[in-house]
């Protein structure tokens, strides 16, 4: 469970990015984070990984209280979160499958586990034939995949994807958004995916909150994106 | 990790050639001046250990004389040895010396060899009041000691220590200051992908190791050819060194370059490389990656 509360967040110039959020995600959940561009959903997410620390307010990931992690511990937290982004962030010197076993050589696993762990990832995301390419080889479609496959890899308690359908085909965006949702039933790890995508939103009637300029604006239990 | 750090070199071949031949120039100095500091060190033990004082008798100085003389010094409390070399004993020393020059063997006999007292102080500040003594007795002719050469070519020796020493710092400067400049622009370069490593859960050593290895590879490799042509470097020219300062005359009597010494003289310099290596890139983790 992800327990947001009272959380604020004011950048050093005076612009505040978030301001009193308190929310819960449950176990399981799948959910959206709509908003113009802004409102303060990368920040949302950013903060759940100490990418960007809070002004005030606590975040709980199980009980724990993430903002108060001392930094030696902070790899620790993130190996319980996968991170999905719009630019995928993949090593361009490594190829696919070495991408993804980043994520467990991190976690110091030993390299059999690793070798047949990748493979069956590659495998469910559906790429396992592109393993010995590298990302300039790979369409955008692809590359989330893989992007996806490294988030997942480590069995991960959380998968934040930030826009990751913003830079894709629809017929991409679906496959991926499908993907997730998936993940999301078979795992049971909870997912957290910023989007601006209305039709994907409102076709998976799932929770979504809103934030505008900062402010939790709605949280609906099936929600749909309508424009304000 | 190695497969980090390989490609990485294989990426800016020049970087890598720059750090390794920096370093290779360093301990290629390091390997010249610390074996000539052995040399000269050796040195200047045998001529340390060569008694200070002699003083030479005249031919109607008598034994007993000499014996009274030799006590009185002894009673002096200031010598640690004292040898009494007769004429016979001259001439023995002469013919060991000369053995190769029989024109010089047949002009000398015993009796134009003086017998001597060859002394050794337990410090060499005991040498002035020594030669008082001997050179207030009618029986001695003659009173020899080398307090200024010692000291003169301690002088000398000490010199070339000190440049040696400075040359080898500022090297070791521009070194660190040469890895730590490659390493860090390393890392400038590299920004992206340490972010995503520490976004997917790496530990800061897992991010560390490849530039470390890095580091410590350019240290290793430099270390081993500067050390490798200085010491071939020494070898090709000690033979020249040997006969042209140290003629036979001088008669220098230990090679301070057993096995041992060179392979632990060289090893301790590859060990250097590697550790300035490693240093260095630690510095620029330091400074870059905190």
């Amino acid at each position: 469970m992800i327990k947001f509360s009272k959380v604020s967040k004011k950048f050093p110039e005076g612009t505040v990015a978030l301001s009193d959020i308190t929310f819960e995600i449950p176990d399981k959940q799948f959910l959206f984070v709509i908003g113009p561009s802004g409102a303060g959903k990368s920040t949302l997410l950013k903060l759940l990984t100490r990418e960007t620390e809070l002004s005030s307010g606590s975040i709980f990931l199980d009980e724990e209280d993430i903002t108060k992690i001392h930094h030696s511990k902070l790899p620790h937290l993130r190996q319980k979160i996968g991170n999905i982004f719009q630019d995928y962030r993949l090593l361009d010197d490594r190829t696919l499958w070495e991408n993804v076993a980043l994520a467990l050589e991190v976690r110091s696993r030993p390299e059999k586990e690793i070798k047949t762990t990748v493979e069956n990832v590659l495998e469910l995301v559906g790429i396992s034939d592109k393993k010995d390419l590298f990302p300039q080889q790979l369409s955008g479609g692809e590359l989330q995949r893989t992007a996806i496959a490294r988030a997942i890899v480590g069995s991960p308690e959380v998968i934040l994807a930030d826009e990751p359908t913003a830079d894709l085909d629809p017929k991409n965006s679906w496959e991926i958004i499908k993907l997730l949702s998936r993940i999301n039933e078979q795992s049971g790890a909870i997912v957290v995916l910023a989007t601006h995508n209305a039709e994907i939103v409102n076709t998976l009637k799932k929770r979504v909150i809103r934030l505008d300029r900062g402010k939790l604006v709605k949280d609906e239990k099936e929600g749909k994106y309508e424009s304000v | 990790m190695f497969k980090t750090t390989w490609v990485n070199l294989r990426r800016s071949p020049y970087k890598a050639l720059a750090a390794v031949l920096v370093l290779a120039l360093t301990f290629f100095l390091v390997a010249r001046f610390s074996l000539l500091a052995i040399n000269t060190q050796s040195i200047l033990s045998y001529f340390e250990s060569r008694p200070h004082l002699s003083a030479y008798f005249k031919n109607d100085a008598s034994g007993e004389k000499i014996e009274a003389i030799q006590k009185e010094i002894q009673d002096t409390g200031k010598t640690s040895d004292i040898r009494f070399i007769s004429k016979e004993e001259a001439l023995k020393i002469y013919q060991e010396q000369n053995k190769n020059d029989p024109v010089l063997l047949e002009l000398v006999t015993a009796d134009v060899l003086p017998a001597s007292l060859e002394i050794r102080a337990k410090d060499a500040k005991f040498l002035p009041d020594l030669a008082q003594i001997l050179k207030a007795k009618p029986e001695v002719d003659q009173v020899v000691f080398q307090e200024d050469v010692i000291k003169q070519l301690k002088q000398w020796v000490n010199a070339v220590r000190l440049e040696g020493l400075i040359v080898i710092g500022s090297l070791v400067t521009v070194s660190l200051a040469v890895i730590l400049l490659i390493i860090g622009l390393r890392i400038a370069s590299r920004r992206d992908e340490i972010r995503i490593m520490q976004l997917v859960g790496a530990s800061p050593w897992f991010i560390r190791w490849p530039f470390v290895l890095e580091g410590a590879f350019y240290g290793l490799l430099g270390g081993l050819i500067g050390a490798t042509v200085g010491f071939l470097v020494f070898f090709f020219l000690s033979p020249y060194f040997q006969s042209s300062v140290f003629n036979p005359s001088f008669n220098l009597p230990v090679n301070p370059f057993t096995p041992l010494v060179l392979a632990i003289a060289f090893l301790a310099q590859v060990l250097a490389g590697f550790l300035l290596g490693v240093v260095g890139s630690l510095l620029a983790l330091w400074r870059y990656l905190r």
